[in-house]
């Protein structure tokens, strides 16, 4: 008897692998999770004159019967894709020649491409206003193209990082193998190096697409205010306590990041990406 | 006995708030009393500097550096009260608001806009002030800001329907224009006009849509600013209509001589009314004039447009007053270039923001009370005014100097000044003036000191005359001056510009020609000292008029008709002319039209997809499914390949 109690006591107090997630557990119930919930019950709510909620279809109606906020959306993403796709175009050569020991000795050209992340990015941005204004292209006059030099500008330090991890990990010898065994150059890229680097891909352009759609201070500040994405949007309901229609916004922005994730799960099947299941 | 009731009530109050701030104050002084006050950013003077604010009453102390301290040591000394100030800032007026609406927070004084007032008011969020607590205010407050505060009304969230005017629950603290802020050097060099054309144009608010503008504007990212200034488009040929049948107004829309009550009485109202035209039908046409401004404008901006304009990236903004004066100080100091303020002659926006106490069970009213009266008195509201550049709705002789030193030119003749301009890069506002023994600012009159070279020196006004058996030098009302006899006379200031236009200006650019400007609207009834039995019509015997020497007069430059406009600067900014003032109205809260407005303001926002857009668009859409099919197909064809192996090993 004792001695299984005291076992139950010992097993109750020893330390288990899992109870490191417990900080992070409350933090993710709290600060997601719940947020997440007030999201979702603003969104299918009214709210009345004396502040009751009641349950209303009146967001989604006013969302989807809104020409203007389909086309913010619409824009959002067109300018979601398509900075996803110069990010792309752009950092994964870039990751590809910071992988290569040939090209990169001593690691510091990978933390000068990474250091613009280092200063805050509303700075940054003010700053970039300031650079594109002296080289003649400003929000007044290309109002769309000032905004995706900033975007691009912001966020390929987020492209490279993570292409640049993958391309480290590259497995040489296969890609040894495609050569011997008779690829040309374009072959061996798009047989061997494509399919292997396809999670750095992935995890780039999901850290690039939605963050994009939602971010505004760089569409504001380098558009004048002429470009409009859907995180300005949200943000104007907000301010203008329109709180239902702004948390309806913000579900459908939900449903986009699962979208994206749904989709980045297709490409990446089979890779050892860590999974959040794992934790649980 | 009711007093000790009532402190205990406090001290009960007090020690509930306590708990609320964890951190902030030691706790252990047993009636202090924590006055929670939220204002916006930078709009108080809590820094003041070396030299700080003398206290008004009799204190111990002196040069306090923050109205903020000072409003604690005069608790101390004149109401026997620790008070301790907890002092918050916010933004915007929404996020206030949404703050105060979901926040336990809890606070004794706000100071939101206009409509913001009328908003919370109508919640039932305010608890009113008692009559007879703010008697400074009552005494200073200017007499026209005061009767348009009470043009405002709202429920006040008691289910019945009783219309309040907003002056029961709210005491004016400063108050504003919106108006144009144009650089015409840069404008008519970007658009091959003359400076004077430019100046001209922007008495018009119609001058904002015309193409040959196009690009050199920012508006404001602001749905009731922006929105303002789409009905003052809007209905420009209605405004210049009544205006012109008002019978108060000549052909070039200044009043007409003693009108100014009349134009108050019959024109504002009617103006009022379509200033605040909000209902769906207006907005949709309101918002078909904006997509086209849209269009014609450089772009949106919220507080980047006040620099923008010194550095030279636009040429003209849509600013607030005090921004204004912002802008045109820094143009001036630093970027050597001459700024001005227009507010078009049909009139436009005037706005105010105000002290309100949020009802709540730990609202220290009678301390919140006491606050807004110090505030009030025009010894502290003209240190605030200098510190935070807007104009305050409290006048009296306290800011009158100020308004003199800041603008009259009689005051830069006869100021002695102490020649810091020797430091590079300093600017005569940098420079101080001479104090005597008591700390009063000493004129030439006697104890001067000529600095050699200086644009101030040019004539000897050391010297005093004897007029009635009085010695007297020289004043707001007489100039006494040397002249280039070695004689000592006493002129009037008209005199004294022309004996200066004669004998000492080298040629027609030193000539000074100053102008009047009436403030009667302003300063009337709040002045104490210096007031003459009766008034007269020259600023030498009439305190409530100003000389003025930056507004400039532009004739009309496309037809050689005669007609003129003013071009104002810092001093139009801060205080609009009197031919302005039957013209400016305040924008009310939307109420339930507010969601039209906020559609509205969505539509002018947002944007489809450029032609290029579309067409990139369309490109990476048939690239990704040309390749998604063909991966597909692909894979097909190595299963049917497959497929077939396994049928021939079969």
């Amino acid at each position: 008897m004792q001695s299984t109690k005291k076992k139950g006591l010992k097993r109750f107090f020893s330390f288990k692998r899992k109870y490191l997630a417990i900080p992070y557990s409350v933090f993710l119930a709290l600060f997601v999770i719940v947020p997440i919930l007030i999201i979702l019950v603003y969104a299918f709510t009214d709210t009345l004159d004396d502040g009751t909620l009641i349950f209303s279809f009146k967001a989604l109606t006013s969302f989807f019967t809104s020409p203007s906020k389909i086309n913010v959306l619409v824009v959002s993403l067109f300018i979601g894709i398509l900075n996803t796709l110069i990010c792309l175009l752009i950092g994964y050569p870039l990751a590809y020649l910071l992988a290569n020991n040939k090209y990169n000795k001593n690691k510091i050209l990978v933390m000068l491409f990474v250091m613009p992340m280092w200063i805050n990015f509303v700075l940054r941005t003010g700053a970039t206003r300031d650079v594109l204004s002296f080289l003649g292209i400003n929000g007044g006059n290309h109002p769309y193209l000032a905004t995706m030099i900033g975007m691009v500008y912001n966020y390929l330090p987020f492209t490279i990082l993570p292409l640049y991890t993958t391309m480290l990990k590259l497995d040489k010898s296969q890609i040894e193998a495609a050569r011997d065994l008779g690829c040309n150059p374009v072959q061996t890229f798009t047989k061997s190096i494509l399919p292997q680097s396809i999670p750095g891909i992935v995890s780039a352009a999901e850290m690039v697409f939605m963050p994009t759609i939602s971010s505004y201070v760089i569409s504001d500040t380098l558009s004048e205010g002429k470009v409009t994405l859907f995180g300005n949007i949200i943000y104007l309901n907000f301010s203008q306590s329109q709180w239902n229609e702004g948390s309806f916004m913000a579900f459908v922005m939900l449903i986009l990041v699962g979208i994206t994730m749904l989709i980045s799960k297709k490409f990446d099947k089979g890779e050892a990406r860590i999974s959040a299941n794992n934790l649980w | 006995m009711k007093r000790n009731a009532k402190h205990l009530i406090l001290l009960a109050s007090a020690s509930m708030l306590l708990p609320l701030m964890s951190g902030c104050q030691s706790s252990s002084a047993g009636d202090v009393i924590y006055l929670r006050v939220l204002n916006s950013d930078d709009y108080i003077g809590d820094d003041l500097g070396e030299d700080g604010l003398e206290p008004f009453w009799e204190s111990e102390y002196s040069g306090f550096s923050s109205v903020l301290d000072a409003f604690e040591a005069y608790e101390k000394e004149v109401n026997n009260k620790e008070v301790r100030i907890i002092y918050e800032t916010f933004d915007t007026n929404e996020t206030m608001l949404s703050s105060l609406k979901t926040g336990k927070s809890t606070y004794d004084l706000v100071c939101p806009s206009d409509y913001a007032i009328q908003k919370m008011m109508s919640t039932g969020m305010l608890e009113p002030f008692s009559k007879e607590n703010t008697p400074t205010y009552d005494t200073y407050v200017s007499r026209y800001l005061k009767s348009q505060m009470e043009g405002i009304t709202a429920t006040i969230g008691d289910g019945s329907e009783d219309l309040h005017p907003i002056d029961e629950y709210a005491k004016g603290y400063m108050w504003g224009t919106l108006g144009v802020l144009y650089n015409p050097a840069k404008v008519a060099a970007d658009k091959g006009l003359s400076e004077d054309e430019v100046k001209w144009d922007m008495s018009e608010w119609t001058s904002l849509w015309d193409e040959k503008y196009h690009g050199e504007m920012s508006i404001k990212d602001s749905m009731r600013d922006t929105y303002s200034v789409g009905i003052m488009g809007l209905f420009d040929e209605e405004l210049r209509k009544i205006i012109a049948d008002s019978g108060c107004f000549d052909e070039d829309f200044n009043l007409l001589e003693g009108k100014f009550d009349e134009a108050m009485e019959k024109y504002n109202p009617l103006l009022s009314e379509i200033f605040n035209r909000c209902d769906e039908e207006n907005v949709k046409k309101v918002e078909d004039i904006l997509l086209k401004l849209k269009g014609n404008v450089f772009g949106f901006e919220v507080d980047s447009g006040k620099d923008d304009i010194v550095k030279g990236l636009v040429g003209m903004n849509l600013a607030w007053s005090g921004d204004a004066v912002y802008s045109l100080d820094r143009g001036d100091n630093e970027g050597n270039q001459e700024i001005f303020y227009a507010i078009p002659k049909t009139g436009g926006n005037i706005w105010f923001d105000g002290w309100c106490m949020p009802k709540s069970d730990s609202l220290h009213k009678e301390e919140a009370e006491e606050f807004v009266d110090f505030l009030s008195n025009p010894a502290i509201a003209s240190a605030n005014m200098s510190a935070v550049g807007y104009s305050s709705f409290v006048a009296g002789d306290y800011v009158l100097d100020l308004v003199r030193d800041w603008y009259d030119p009689r005051s830069y003749e006869m100021y002695v000044y102490h020649d810091a301009s020797n430091d590079p890069g300093c600017t005569w506002e940098d420079s101080d003036f001479v104090y005597d023994e008591e700390g009063e600012r000493v004129l030439k009159d006697g104890t001067g000191i000529h600095e050699d070279g200086d644009d101030y020196g040019d004539i000897d006004m050391s010297k005093t005359i004897e007029i009635d058996g009085e010695e007297v030098g020289s004043s707001y009302e007489r100039a006494v001056i040397v002249n280039e006899n070695e004689e000592i006379v006493s002129l009037s200031w008209e005199e004294y510009q022309t004996y200066y236009n004669e004998n000492i200006a080298e040629s027609e650019d030193d000539y000074l020609e100053w102008k009047t400007v009436n403030l009667t609207y302003m300063f009337d009834g709040t002045l104490e000292e210096d007031l003459p039995d009766t008034l007269g019509d020259t600023p030498e015997t009439n305190p409530y008029l100003f000389y003025d020497d930056v507004t400039e007069t532009i004739e009309n430059p496309y037809e050689d008709d005669g007609r003129t406009i003013e071009a104002g600067r810092q001093f139009f900014a801060q205080y609009p002319p009197e031919d302005l003032i039957p013209k400016l109205a305040i924008m009310k809260d939307y109420g339930t039209n507010n969601k039209y407005v906020l559609t509205m303001w969505e539509n002018v926002k947002s944007n489809n997809l450029p032609i290029w857009g579309v067409v990139v668009f369309g490109i990476i859409l048939a690239a990704a499914l040309a390749l998604g099919g063909s991966a597909f197909f692909a894979r097909y064809a190595i299963k049917k390949q497959r497929k077939a192996r396994k049928g021939e090993s079969k």
